[in-house]
């Protein structure tokens, strides 16, 4: 069995999406897969709605057009309901996570698994801010690692570690597991 | 030590190559999209890494102009640049192989405006046709590590002497992270020795000029003479790249990239970022059946005539995607094709597609459809052909 | 393979020959003017002019073209350029 997974990513400028998709293919190929992270370059400013790709696959990836179908959609925003249509293209059954309280309403007329992570919330109370600002991607990719299982605890604390000083460390692990947590497999 | 794999884009992949290349001189301007090269190596200078001098120039045209003096003295010499930051670097690049200066540059290729353009198509590239240049395009961020590597043996060789540039797409490349394997630094080292060891042009006990008013007729010589090493080059590229595939088990020994092309009676041919689409195709049009190849074009200058010619031999129909034009003519990559198989008298069906100017995507889908279009005889051959975004227009 | 060309020349006499026959007025260096500022050194184009031990500049008419251009930049007044034909 071939694994493939792509996953969409919407945000807005300044979320670090590149970053955390970046960070989830070090993730995944230290388990011996193979990963693409593809950010979409336009007119970039804060706040404009952006989107990043990642392709996973147990095979070498050749292609490295824009996913058309995902399997999964992130979106770290909710109110960019509103303005685009995160989900157009997403595969029947296709999972999505967003960052939403669970008050916000989501409407979708297909059979899509929808998972609302609170990932303000989860920043604040990990201390995981930029300047005031929490970072949301991080708890989003928690909920991510989660429904992949492809990528042990132990191996997201390596990378996270390699790439952060202690504190800052520990503040995205335990945005991570938080999220994690908020996931139910099934 | 053991090698390491990262996630890397292709700009950072490159700067890896320049790190492990131990580069000592990078004259520079910044142009998105290949400013990320230069910083993560401006980062391996600041941080000790990498015992090189950055030079900040004013201009493209002066660091290709740094890039002359230092090389002409001897000392290994890299810079990157784009789209206009090429064009405006343009005279001292064809100055560069006149003078014969074993000098390595990335190019990110990037649309020509106005409009303003930020992604790929290979128009800026195919602006060095000509120029003396070796030039080699590659389709991952691995390649762009591999090929820069050998680049500098290639280009330091004694018997090529001439300088060497690695192009890939805009973003889809230059800003795509992928895992990317490198060398250990002694491998590197064994490979590639530092420093240059090829005699500068310019030695202060022995002073030279250098273009000086010659005679015409000894200037012809001096033309023919690169024309003669640039094709001889082909016998270094191969072999280089034949030694680097036995040190890190990826070979380059071959100027193309076939993939399915042994029984295949339609052949692809195409380079670049989307070379993998294509490949991805055959996958898909082997499984309904069809006898589907793809080329990927990965030495461009000098140009892989022998390689084309053989894959004419067993091949009906060879269908050219060109990501750049020649106003006027054609599809770039497709004139350089069918000159090949005029000259060496084969008369195939051959299709002139071009597609992904300006940066729009070339996907799977649309090769599938040129490749059924073409069977049903719905395309004429050796008509210049455009497809955007799987519609002809 | 083959042998690789360069376009680079060695110091020596150009293409053209010595140039010196090109000339038709010459630079007259006069030596009590001069202050050793080694401007004339400096500028001719060619190179046709020397200093000696002491710091004073002499022609060598070999390859002065008399372009004048030392005359021209001598800050004393110190060149004179003198017809050829007279
Ligand atoms: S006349 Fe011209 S060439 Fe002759 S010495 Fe003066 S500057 Fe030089
Ligand atoms: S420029 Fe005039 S003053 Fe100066 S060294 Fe030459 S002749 Fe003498």
């Amino acid at each position: 069995m071939t694994y493939k997974v792509e996953i969409r990513w919407h945000g807005r400028g300044g979320h670090g999406l590149v970053s955390t998709s970046n960070l989830l293919c070090e993730m995944v190929v230290r388990k011996g897969y193979y990963a693409q992270s593809i950010p979409i370059f336009g007119a970039e400013r804060r706040g404009a709605p952006t989107q990043v790709f990642t392709r996973i696959s147990d095979s070498p990836i050749r292609k490295r057009s824009e996913i058309k179908n995902p399997d999964i959609v992130i979106v770290t925003d909710p109110s960019l309901f509103n303005i685009i249509d995160p989900l157009h293209g997403l595969v029947d059954k296709g999972i999505v996570i967003v960052n939403a309280n669970e008050s916000t309403e989501i409407s979708s007329e297909n059979n899509f698994k929808i998972i609302k992570v609170n990932a303000v919330e989860i920043s604040l109370e990990s201390g995981l801010t930029v300047g005031g600002i929490p970072v949301v991607t991080i708890p989003l990719m928690g909920a991510l690692l989660k429904i992949l299982g492809i990528v042990d605890l132990k191996t997201v604390e390596e990378v996270i570690r390699e790439r952060w000083r202690p504190e800052i460390a520990e503040r995205n692990i335990k945005a991570l597991k938080m999220a994690s947590e908020v996931v139910e497999i099934g | 030590m053991s090698r390491t794999k990262l996630v890397l884009t292709g700009n950072y992949a490159s700067a890896y190559a320049v790190l492990h290349s131990k580069v000592e001189i990078v004259p520079a301007y910044p142009i998105t999209p290949q400013t990320t090269i230069v910083e993560k190596i401006d980062e391996f200078i600041e941080t000790g890494m990498l015992d090189a001098t950055m030079v900040r120039v004013e201009s493209e045209h002066s660091a290709m102009a740094v890039a002359i003096g230092a090389s002409a003295v001897g000392v290994r010499t890299y810079t990157a640049t784009s789209s206009h930051g090429l064009l405006y670097m343009y005279e001292n690049l064809w100055w560069a192989a006149n003078a014969r200066l074993p000098i390595v540059a990335t190019f990110v290729t990037r649309t020509l405006g106005p409009p303003w353009n930020i992604w790929s198509d290979h128009q800026d590239f195919m602006t060095l046709r000509d120029s003396g240049w070796i030039l080699f395009m590659v389709k991952d961020a691995q390649e762009a590590y591999d090929l820069t590597i050998q680049a500098f043996k290639i280009a330091e060789n004694p018997d090529v002497r001439l300088p060497v540039g690695i192009a890939y797409d805009a973003f889809v490349i230059s800003h795509t992270a992928e895992p990317v394997e490198l060398l250990t630094q002694e491998e590197a080292d064994k490979f590639l020795p530092s420093p240059r060891a090829i005699q500068p042009l310019l030695d202060v006990d022995k002073p030279y000029s250098i273009g000086n008013l010659p005679r015409a007729d000894y200037h012809y010589i001096l033309r023919k003479n690169l024309w003669e090493n640039i094709l001889d080059a082909k016998k270094a590229i191969r072999e280089v790249g034949r030694e680097y595939g036995e040190l890190s088990g990826r070979d380059y020994s071959s100027l193309v990239e076939e993939y399915k092309c042994e029984d295949a009676d339609t052949v692809f041919i195409s380079m670049g970022a989307m070379a993998g689409e294509g490949m991805d195709a055959v996958d898909k049009l082997r499984d309904k059946g069809y006898k589907v190849g793809h080329l990927t074009i990965r030495t461009y200058r000098p140009f892989p005539d022998h390689e084309i010619k053989t894959i004419a031999e067993n091949a009906k129909r060879l269908i050219v995607f060109s990501r750049a034009l020649s106003n006027g003519k054609g599809g770039i990559l497709y004139d350089d094709i069918a000159s090949t198989l005029y000259r060496e008298g084969q008369r195939i069906e051959t299709y002139d597609i071009i597609a992904g100017l300006a940066g729009t995507e070339v996907s799977e889908e649309d090769f599938m459809k040129i490749y059924y279009d073409t069977r049903s005889g719905k395309l004429d051959t050796g008509k210049s052909i455009f497809i955007r975004r799987g519609e002809y227009v | 393979m083959g042998e690789v060309m360069y376009p680079v020349t060695e110091p020596g006499e150009g293409a053209a020959g010595k140039t010196g026959n090109w000339r038709w007025q010459k630079p007259i260096i006069i030596i009590d003017k001069c202050v050793k500022c080694g401007l004339c050194w400096v500028y001719c184009p060619e190179p046709a002019i020397y200093l000696d031990k002491m710091g004073y500049p002499h022609v060598n008419y070999e390859w002065c073209k008399g372009c004048g251009i030392c005359a021209h930049e001598c800050p004393s007044k110190a060149i004179e350029m003198v017809s050829e034909y007279e």
